[in-house]
C-alpha cells in the first residue's frame, strides 16, 4: 500500500521533471553566480529562445510521426543569408521569400523520403549537405546589414518579453491547439503511433508525410530570419549545431525518438531548459566546446533512459 | 577520360599518384564505415575519430621507435574505447545509432577543442618515423598508399571469405533471423564499431604523419565523403549488402571527381553541391534496388 503511494509520488514528480529542473537549475546558478537572478538575465534569456524554439516546433512534428530533420541547420542558415541579401528589395518580401524558401526545401525533403521511400535521415543529411554549399554561393562569411525595423523587431522586448519571444510563444500554443484539438492532430499521432492501421483507417500518409517536412523547412527558415533579425547578421556556418541541440533540446522536453508520442509544449520546456543551462554556464565562462559536450553528453543519456523507460513500459 | 580532355594534368603519372595516396584517409573511413554499414549500423562520429587521433599524433610528435609504439598503442586505446562506447549504447542497448554517433560526434569533437585549446596544433620538428610514413616512398610508392592498400586487401579478405563477416551480414539485414539463428547480435553489432573506429584512429594517424601540422576546425570536414563513397559504391545503407571493392570503387570514383574539381579550379561551395547531389541520388538509387528485391 505505502509502495504504491510512493511509486504514484515517484511517477508525478518523473511527469513534473523539467519544469522541476529548470527551477533547481534557476537556484544553483544564483547561489553560485550572485547577479544571475535578475528581470534582465530573465530578458536575456528569453532572446536566446525564438531561433532555436520555433526550429523545435517543426522537428517536434516529424518526430510525431518517427522520423527525423536533420538539414534544419542548413535551411536556417540558408534563409537566413537570403534574407539579409534579399532586404534590397524590401523586409516583407525578402522575409516571405526566405520563409518559401524553407518551405520549398522541406518539399523536396518530403518528396524524396515519402514518395520515393527513402531514409528521412539519411536524405536529411544529404540536403544539409547540399545547403551548406548553396549557402557558400550567397557568400563566404559573416554579412551585414542595416535596417531598423527588423532589427528592432529582433532584439526589442515588452517589459521582459522580447517580441520574438512573444512570436514563438503564440506559435507555440497555435500548434499545440493544432495538434490536440483538430483532425490534422488526431491524424499526426495515428500515423506516429501505427503508420500501417492509419492508412488503412483512410489517412493520407505520404500528403501528411510530406506535409510535415515541409512545416519543418518552413519553421526552421522562420528560425533563421529570427536569428538574423537578432544578431543583424547572417552567416553561412550558422547552422553547423542546430539539429544537434534542437533534437537534444526536444528529446529533453519528452517527446520520443520512436513516434506517436510528444508535443511542443514539452519541446519549448526543453528548449527553455537548455538554453537556461548554456545561459547560465556562458555566465560562469564555460567555453563553448564544453557547452558541446555537455550537449552530446546529455543526447545520449536521455536516448539511454528513454530507451529504458520504453523497455519497462513494453513488459 | 572527359577529365583529360579538359585538364592536360590529369592523366599524369604524378597526378595519380598524388591521388591514390591522398584516398588514404576517405578509403580507410569507408572501410571502416562499410563494417557498420553491413551490419545495419551507422556513423557520424568517424570524422571526429580522424582528427582526435591526427591532433595527438601531431602534438605529442614521438621522436624514438619506442616512444613512437607507445603513442600509437594510445591513440588506438583512445579510438577503441570510442568504437566501444558507441558500440555498446547501439549494440547492447539498442539505442539509435544516428543520434548516438551524433552525440558522441560532439563530445569527441569537444575532447579535440580541450586539447588543442582551440589552435592549430603543429610538430615543429617531425620525428624521423612519422616523416617516413607521412612523406617517404618505398620503390617509387609512398608509405601511406602501400598501407591503405595493405588495409583494403585485409578488409577484402575478412568480408569475403570469414564466417565473421557472414555473421555481420545477417544482423544487418535482420536481427530477428540473426536472433533466431543464435547469433550473439549486440556483440557482433557492438564489433563493428569497434574496427570502423579503429580504422578512423588510423586514417587519423596517416594523416597527422603526412601534413604534421592539424586544426580541429577541420572536425566536421571528414563526416560526409566516407558515407558518399559508400553509398555511391553500391554499400546498401540499410544493411545487409556490400563488399570491399563497392566501397573501393567509390571512394576512388569520389577521389577522381575531388581530384578533378579541384584541377579544373570548381569553387568550393560548388564542390560541396556536387557531392552533396551524389549523396542524394546514390541513396534513391539504393532505394529502388532494394525494392525491386523485395
Amino acid at each position: 500500500m505505502r509502495d504504491k503511494s510512493v511509486q504514484r509520488t515517484l511517477e508525478r514528480t518523473y511527469d513534473f521533471r523539467i519544469p522541476i529542473l529548470i527551477v533547481l537549475l534557476t537556484i544553483v546558478f544564483s547561489v553560485i553566480s550572485s547577479d544571475f537572478l535578475s528581470l534582465r538575465t530573465v530578458n536575456t534569456l528569453f532572446l536566446l529562445l525564438p531561433a532555436n524554439g520555433v526550429v523545435a516546433i517543426g522537428v517536434t512534428m516529424v518526430m510525431i510521426i518517427g522520423e527525423l530533420d536533420l538539414s534544419v541547420g542548413g535551411v536556417l542558415a540558408l534563409s537566413g543569408l537570403m534574407m539579409v541579401k534579399l532586404l534590397p528589395i524590401g523586409a516583407v518580401q525578402a522575409v516571405l521569400i526566405s520563409l518559401a524558401a524553407g518551405a520549398f526545401i522541406g518539399l523536396v525533403n518530403g518528396l524524396v523520403i515519402h514518395k520515393l521511400k527513402v531514409n528521412s535521415l539519411i536524405t536529411t543529411i544529404a540536403v544539409g549537405f547540399i545547403l551548406s554549399g548553396v549557402s557558400l554561393l550567397f557568400s563566404e562569411g559573416t554579412v551585414f546589414y542595416e535596417q531598423k525595423a527588423l532589427t528592432d523587431f529582433g532584439n526589442k522586448s515588452l517589459w521582459i518579453f522580447p517580441y520574438t519571444t512573444l512570436l514563438y510563444f503564440g506559435l507555440t500554443l497555435l500548434v499545440q491547439y493544432l495538434l490536440k484539438r483538430s483532425t490534422f492532430g488526431v491524424r499526426l499521432y495515428a500515423v506516429g503511433g501505427n503508420r500501417l492501421s492509419s492508412s488503412y483507417s483512410g489517412i493520407n500518409v505520404t500528403r501528411m508525410g510530406i506535409l510535415l517536412f515541409v512545416l519543418s523547412g518552413l519553421f526552421a527558415s522562420l528560425g533563421g530570419v529570427l536569428m538574423a533579425a537578432r544578431l543583424s547578421t547572417a552567416s553561412p556556418l550558422r547552422g553547423s549545431e542546430t539539429a544537434i541541440v534542437v533534437i537534444t533540446a526536444v528529446l529533453l522536453g519528452g517527446t520520443t525518438l520512436g513516434g506517436g508520442y510528444g508535443d511542443v509544449v514539452k519541446s519549448l520546456l526543453g528548449i527553455l531548459l537548455l538554453s537556461l543551462l548554456t545561459k547560465g554556464l556562458t555566465q560562469l565562462e564555460v567555453p563553448a566546446y564544453f557547452q558541446g559536450m555537455i550537449v552530446g553528453v546529455i543526447l545520449i543519456f536521455l536516448l539511454y533512459v528513454g530507451s529504458k523507460l520504453a523497455e519497462r513500459d513494453r513488459s | 577520360m572527359v577529365m583529360s580532355l579538359i585538364s592536360p594534368n590529369f592523366l599524369t603519372l604524378q597526378n595519380f599518384s598524388t591521388v591514390f595516396k591522398n584516398l588514404a584517409s576517405i578509403a580507410l573511413l569507408a572501410i571502416g564505415l562499410t563494417f557498420v554499414f553491413l551490419g545495419g549500423g551507422f556513423d557520424l562520429s568517424q570524422g571526429a575519430t580522424l582528427i582526435l587521433s591526427a591532433t595527438l599524433i601531431v602534438s605529442i610528435n614521438p621522436s624514438g621507435t619506442l616512444f613512437f609504439v607507445g603513442t600509437l598503442l594510445l591513440i588506438f586505446g583512445v579510438a577503441f574505447a570510442i568504437g566501444a562506447f558507441n558500440g555498446y549504447l547501439i549494440g547492447v542497448h539498442r539505442l539509435n545509432s544516428f543520434i548516438v554517433t551524433l552525440g558522441s560526434r560532439s563530445i569527441v569533437g569537444g575532447f579535440v577543442f580541450i586539447h588543442a585549446a582551440g589552435m592549430v596544433v603543429s610538430a615543429a620538428r617531425q620525428g624521423p618515423i612519422l616523416e617516413f610514413i607521412g612523406l617517404d616512398r618505398i620503390f617509387g610508392v609512398p608509405v601511406i598508399t602501400i598501407i591503405w592498400v595493405v588495409v583494403a586487401a585485409v578488409s577484402w579478405y575478412i568480408i569475403k571469405y570469414t564466417p565473421y563477416a557472414r555473421k555481420i551480414a545477417v544482423v544487418g539485414s535482420s536481427v530477428r533471423v540473426a536472433r533466431f539463428s543464435g547469433l550473439r547480435v549486440e556483440w557482433l553489432q557492438m564489433s563493428t564499431y569497434v574496427i570502423n573506429a579503429l580504422l578512423a584512429g588510423f586514417a587519423g594517424i596517416l594523416i597527422g604523419c603526412q601534413t604534421s601540422h592539424m586544426a580541429p576546425a577541420l572536425v566536421w570536414h571528414y563526416d560526409f565523403d566516407a558515407i558518399t563513397a559508400c553509398a555511391v559504391g553500391g554499400i546498401s545503407l540499410s544493411g545487409g549488402r556490400g563488399t570491399i571493392l563497392n566501397t573501393l570503387s567509390g571512394v576512388l570514383f569520389l577521389g577522381f571527381i575531388n581530384n578533378s574539381m579541384i584541377l579544373i579550379g570548381v569553387p568550393y561551395r560548388w564542390q560541396l553541391i556536387l557531392k552533396g547531389l551524389i549523396l542524394l541520388l546514390a541513396i534513391i538509387a539504393d532505394m529502388q534496388t532494394k525494392k525491386s528485391y523485395a
